[in-house]
């Protein structure tokens, strides 16, 4: 269970240019479930997005994982925690360029106590069911957007996290892949992880088992 | 090998073999057996590098004391050279010694 | 336990993969490193050898040089001196000697005449002949004088040649070859003529009883700054003494022609560059990563490692190969190129080889200038991205 209990984040603060890009935001993401936060471009979804998953620190607030407020944690712990239990997908896919998908997927796996190449076989599965088992070898210069978000998938899904974040997963995919997607998120959901994700898309929130409306930084 | 491991492997390898090269050069010239008895005996507190400007055969007794030609601000001259200016042809040093235009031919 | 090696083992292999990764940064890095090192270390051992060269001859002179002075300048001193300078508490023995230069073909001989007092103490203890036989007291005037190599080459003569050297006052003087030094001692004798007192006074047309200069040597027992400071009373005399003339050497060789400084210099605007380039073109490049490699779960720490460890292998590869190519053209090709600028106004006889001295203390010095520097400019970033928020971090490598 997540719990956000008045989170705001104010960039630049003190200066000229700030702003308030979450204010007092209070929610709940109960265990294996799919929450999507949704609203117009710029309401700052991603920064909450990025907040509870700990990519982001707060200026105020509490985010308690199971009843334990995390910002009270060291950066090391909380570090500790992201490389155990979460996994991104972002927006703009963010693969390493020269790598290719394989070693792509398999990057995460290099901090941890474990030889990243005894997981091929599972991101091959991956891919597989992804429709991208011949890309596996492929620089990820070489795979359309739809490949790469689906690549993006895998490398967030290996390490077989406990809460999955993920930000627009859709927004710059073929109606083919965004299918693909949508299953995916719900087998997640069904194998008893939790996901959190930022959307426009109309079908993937039908998907959602809770919605949250933002608007100008607040939930509406 | 793995691609990857040749640059790591190539650096180890070589600086191995440098520290090698730098024990082996610091015991060959801590042990080194020079011609001693011939230095003492030609009791010439130089080598033979330079020897295109008496001054380098023979540092300090020549760059101090042959400063003493007749140029004016010799002394100088040969100081600066040393330390400051950077010789680019050596032609434009290779002087010869005033009052002495030796030849040499086989006899 | 087991999780310390296996994570540092795959942090290991993050960091070479990225040497692969960022080719341009690796290949600048490595044709900047060996460029600079490589001409920084063929000067500097080059440079030490030549100074250690210098020791051991200096270290092998009189104890004390005596000059005459007059006005100022040097003159040939006179003989009578040395009954005065015996004298003195502490002196064991006093040599005379005869020595300049002569001017053949375009090169410059330093012409030695030896004092038979001294050559009878080196009676058949002189081994650095290649042929023939060293000087003895009985040569005195009889023109036999042994020559380096670099005449030898020059003149396409050998032991039991003769050869004439012309004064400017045109008068002949015959000389008979009896010994040819050795290659081993060209660094000390490739320029050298020596000769019998006597000939050389006639060679040089000394004036009656006077010579070059005294060679001084004290009791071994005394020191010889105490007994230099007996002589400091006697007019017109010069005392020259070993610790000096290092000095004059160190400074001569040590700094030579400005050159060594200029290329330090150059090296450190080098790495300067290379840091500048590092920290502006990778730097975003870099701080995505970063950013990406916290959000996956790297610690701060192990971004570090992984930046230390790349910045080592590459800093270490390129500056042990450019070091290993600096002494390999100093030490087997003879610094071509190089050793005009490196050797001022000298020359390189072909006799011999560049002395080269690869000391613990250069070596770690070049290393300490070329992979601390890479070191910092890459850790130091890093670490600074990586105590950042990683998705700020990530923002700002995209804006």
């Amino acid at each position: 269970m997540i719990e956000v209990r008045n989170l705001t984040k104010i960039f630049n603060r003190g200066k000229f240019n700030e702003t308030a890009a979450v204010v007092d935001v209070s929610l709940k993401v109960k265990d294996r479930s799919i929450v999507a936060l949704t609203g117009p471009s710029g309401c700052g979804k991603t920064t909450l997005l990025s907040m509870i998953g700990l990519i982001l620190t707060p200026t105020s607030g509490e985010i308690l994982y199971d009843g334990e407020n995390v910002l009270l944690a060291s950066d090391f712990w909380r570090t500790m925690f992201r490389r155990q239990s979460f996994g991104f997908i972002f927006q703009h896919i963010n693969l390493l360029p020269q790598y290719t998908t394989l070693e792509n997927i398999l990057l995460p796996l290099y901090s941890s106590d474990v030889d990243p190449w005894e997981y091929e076989g599972k991101a091959r599965e991956w891919l597989s069911r992804l429709g991208i088992a011949d890309r596996a070898e492929h620089l990820v210069e070489q795979l359309s957007g739809g490949e790469q978000q689906r690549a993006a998938f895998v490398r967030a899904l290996i390490k077989d996290p406990k809460y999955v974040f993920a930000d627009e997963p859709t927004v710059f995919v073929d109606e083919e892949t965004s299918r693909i997607i949508y299953k995916v998120f719900s087998s997640l959901r069904d194998s008893g992880k939790t996901v959190l994700l930022s959307t426009h898309d109309p079908e993937l929130m039908k998907i959602a088992d809770e919605t949250y409306r933002f608007c100008k930084g607040r939930l509406v | 090998m793995r691609r990857v491991l040749i640059l790591p492997v190539l650096a180890i390898v070589l600086t191995a073999a440098l520290l090698s090269v730098a024990v082996y050069s610091e015991s060959q010239w801590s042990m080194r057996e020079y011609d001693k008895a011939l230095r003492e005996t030609v009791a010439l507190p130089s080598i033979a590098i330079g020897t295109n400007y008496e001054g380098t055969r023979n540092p300090l007794i020549e760059v101090f004391v042959r400063s003493l030609y007749d140029v004016p601000g010799g002394y100088d001259y040969i100081v600066s050279s040393s330390f400051i200016d950077t010789p680019i042809w050596l032609r434009d040093f290779r002087e010869t010694i005033p009052g002495f235009n030796f030849t040499a031919v086989k006899g | 336990m087991r999780y310390m090696i296996r994570k540092h083992k795959n942090l290991l292999n993050y960091s070479f993969d990225c040497l692969r990764r960022y080719r341009m940064r690796t290949a600048v890095i490595l044709i900047t490193f060996l460029v600079a090192t490589t001409m920084i270390s063929a000067v500097l051992f080059t440079k030490d050898g030549l100074e250690r060269e210098a020791e051991f001859s200096v270290q092998s002179a009189p104890d004390l040089t005596l000059q005459y002075l007059k006005g100022g300048r040097v003159e040939p001193i006179n003989t009578s001196y040395t009954s005065l300078i015996s004298g003195i508490p502490g002196v064991e023995k006093v040599l005379k000697r005869t020595w300049g230069y002569a001017g053949i073909g375009q090169y410059t001989f330093v012409v030695v005449g030896l004092d038979p007092e001294g050559l009878n103490y080196s009676r058949g203890v002189i081994t650095s002949l290649e042929e023939g036989r060293f000087l003895t007291p009985e040569d005195e005037g009889t023109g036999n004088i042994v020559i380096g190599k670099l005449l030898a080459y020059m003149l396409d003569v050998r032991v039991g040649d003769d050869i004439i050297l012309l004064s400017e006052s045109v008068e002949a003087n015959k000389f008979h070859i009896v010994g040819l030094f050795s290659d081993a001692s060209s660094i000390y004798t490739a320029d050298m003529i020596l000769m019998s007192l006597e000939d050389a006074n006639k060679f040089f047309s000394m004036p009656e009883g006077q010579v070059t200069d005294l060679c001084v040597y004290v009791s071994p027992a005394e020191d010889p700054v105490n007994v230099a400071s007996k002589m400091n009373s006697i007019p017109n005399l010069r005392v020259l003494d070993q610790d000096l003339l290092l000095r004059g050497y160190k400074a001569a060789y040590g700094a030579r022609g400005g050159i060594f400084t200029t290329l330090w210099t150059i090296l450190l605007v080098a790495i300067a560059l290379i840091a500048f380039s590092q920290a502006i073109v990778v730097g975003h490049e870099s701080q995505f990563e970063v950013g990406l490699l916290k959000t996956f779960g790297f610690s701060t720490l192990d971004i570090i490692e992984v930046r230390l460890v790349e910045s080592l292998v590459l800093g270490f590869f390129a500056t042990s190969l450019g070091m290993l190519l600096g002494f390999s053209y100093a030490a087997f090709l003879n610094a071509p190129g190089l050793v005009d600028i490196l050797l001022g106004w000298a020359y390189l006889p072909r006799e011999f080889r560049l002395p080269v001295y690869v000391s613990l203390q250069s070596v770690f010095s070049i290393y300490a200038v070329t992979v601390i520097p890479l070191l910092i400019t890459t850790v130091v970033p890093a670490w600074l991205n990586a105590i950042t928020d990683p998705e700020l971090a990530m923002r700002r490598a995209a804006a």
